[in-house]
């Protein structure tokens, strides 16, 4: 490699102080293990007093065990189940959505789109990751990837089969973007043959990946 | 901005899920992914930075980074770099956190100069 | 006055300098001021700056000529500058669909 890396250099990247800028920060820490980069910064802003590392347990342990896909079944299993609720759902997501007690950060305007027969509906976050968290959880790595950001928009339809999900030639698909400003979430068909199931029945049908909209609810007792 | 990360309807990005795929994975792949989203999650409650700062710090990651860093190695790059455009840490106290805590659990791991 | 090598791939050095270049010419044309009247303001601005960028002159002439005809109203320029700065800031492309991105239609 020709010459040498001078990160001093360049007085107008210097901050105020003399000091490096953030960029040039980054690049010289970027290749120090992860864990220690993150591990570092959070000691540096718990001793500055700006986080409580015993708070930070509990936020992360709410998202991962307390918020998560079940929020939306329970959605989708009323929405199935009260024709009144379905209506106040595909009206005011956001209320009817609370009406079950799910609210909050990342989930102040919540759209529901209704699957049929005739129209299939997917959610994607072109740009970055816009996830409804209330009702969904955080999202799945394949939901923040690449190639789905990219293809989905392109050829939904090899997106849906590579997801397993084979829809009629007939169906009309439709590709949602959510972002900070609207966030989506899908209403899967109602699967045949759950007539008369109760509510936790048919919450149990309802998969996470169904109300992103890669896939369909399950069917009793056997595959989607 | 309109970066490498505005990819809607860019081809040749690949399969999307790995095989054996059964619609389930774990919400974090590790414990620093846990401790990152936390730290993210305190410092924006915390009004150090808003949703636009977030955002719009994780586009300014090169191309070359963002297509390569793990999702949340992207808001290590995001965080850090907002916590000292703010002024609320600055590079030399960051890089010797860095550096004590390397001396202290010997992975060698040391910051570049 | 001659044009500049239009197809040369130096003939502008930044998308801002072929815009304020465009506007002058097609403002011309239209029959909005005499070519001499500008070039003249031109020809002023580039003694006076002679260090400076050929297009810095040549924006602030063509601004000084709208604004001498009345074309441009000075607060509203300076109020639409901030409001491009304002917008720049915050550029980026989140903003809220209420509409699919995509459809496919299904095949009947």
């Amino acid at each position: 490699m020709p010459g040498h890396h001078h990160p001093h250099d360049h007085d107008h990247d210097h901050g105020p102080d003399g000091d490096i800028s953030a960029e040039e920060m980054l690049t010289s820490i970027d290749a120090v293990d992860i864990g220690v980069r993150v591990k570092a910064l959070e000691e540096l802003l718990a001793r500055k007093g700006l986080i409580d590392p015993q708070a930070l347990d509990a936020v992360v342990d709410y998202y991962e065990h307390k918020v998560g896909p079940r929020n939306g079944a329970r959605v989708v299993a009323r929405a199935w189940a009260d024709p009144a609720y379905k209506q106040r759902l595909l009206t005011d997501a956001t209320a009817a959505i609370a009406e079950l007690g799910f609210s909050g950060a990342q989930g102040e305007h919540m759209v529901v789109i209704e699957n049929t027969d005739s129209v299939h509906n997917l959610v994607v976050c072109t740009l970055c990751s816009c996830y409804p968290w209330p009702v969904l959880g955080l999202p799945p790595v394949w939901y923040k990837s690449m190639p789905y950001r990219s293809r989905v928009v392109r050829d939904p339809r090899s997106v849906l089969e590579e997801f397993g999900t084979f829809l009629p030639e007939t169906t009309e698909i439709r590709v949602w973007d959510s972002n900070s400003e609207i966030r989506y979430m899908i209403l899967p068909r109602r699967p045949p043959g759950t007539e008369g199931l109760s509510e936790d029945a048919l919450a149990a049908l309802v998969t996470r990946d169904s109300m992103i909209g890669v896939s369909e609810a399950l069917t009793p007792g056997g595959a989607a | 901005m309109n970066s490498v990360h505005d990819c809607g309807g860019d081809d040749g990005f690949g399969r999307i899920i790995p095989d054996g795929y059964d619609g389930t994975e774990p919400v974090f792949k590790s414990e620093w992914e846990r401790r990152m989203c936390a730290l993210f999650m305190a410092t924006i409650v915390g009004g150090l930075f808003t949703d636009e700062d977030f955002r719009q710090s994780r586009e300014r990651l090169e191309p070359s980074r963002y297509l390569t860093r793990s999702y949340y190695e992207q808001w290590w790059f995001a965080v850090a770099r907002l916590m000292v455009e703010k002024g609320v840490i600055s590079p030399a106290e960051y890089r010797a956190e860095i550096a004590r805590m390397d001396a202290g659990t010997g992975t060698g791991a040391e910051a570049r100069s | 006055m001659a044009l500049p090598e239009l197809d040369a791939p130096e003939a502008f050095a930044a998308p801002w300098e072929a815009q304020i270049f465009a506007m002058v010419v097609e403002l011309h044309k239209s029959g909005m001021f005499e070519w001499r009247d500008f070039a003249d303001r031109l020809s002023r601005e580039i003694h006076a700056h002679p260090d400076e960028a050929y297009y810095h002159c040549w924006a602030r002439a063509a601004l000084d000529l709208l604004m001498e005809m009345g074309l441009v109203d000075e607060a509203e320029l300076l109020a639409q500058s901030l409001a491009v700065i304002r917008y720049r800031a915050q550029d980026h492309h989140h903003v809220a669909r209420t509409t699919p991105i995509t459809v496919v239609s299904g095949r009947r």
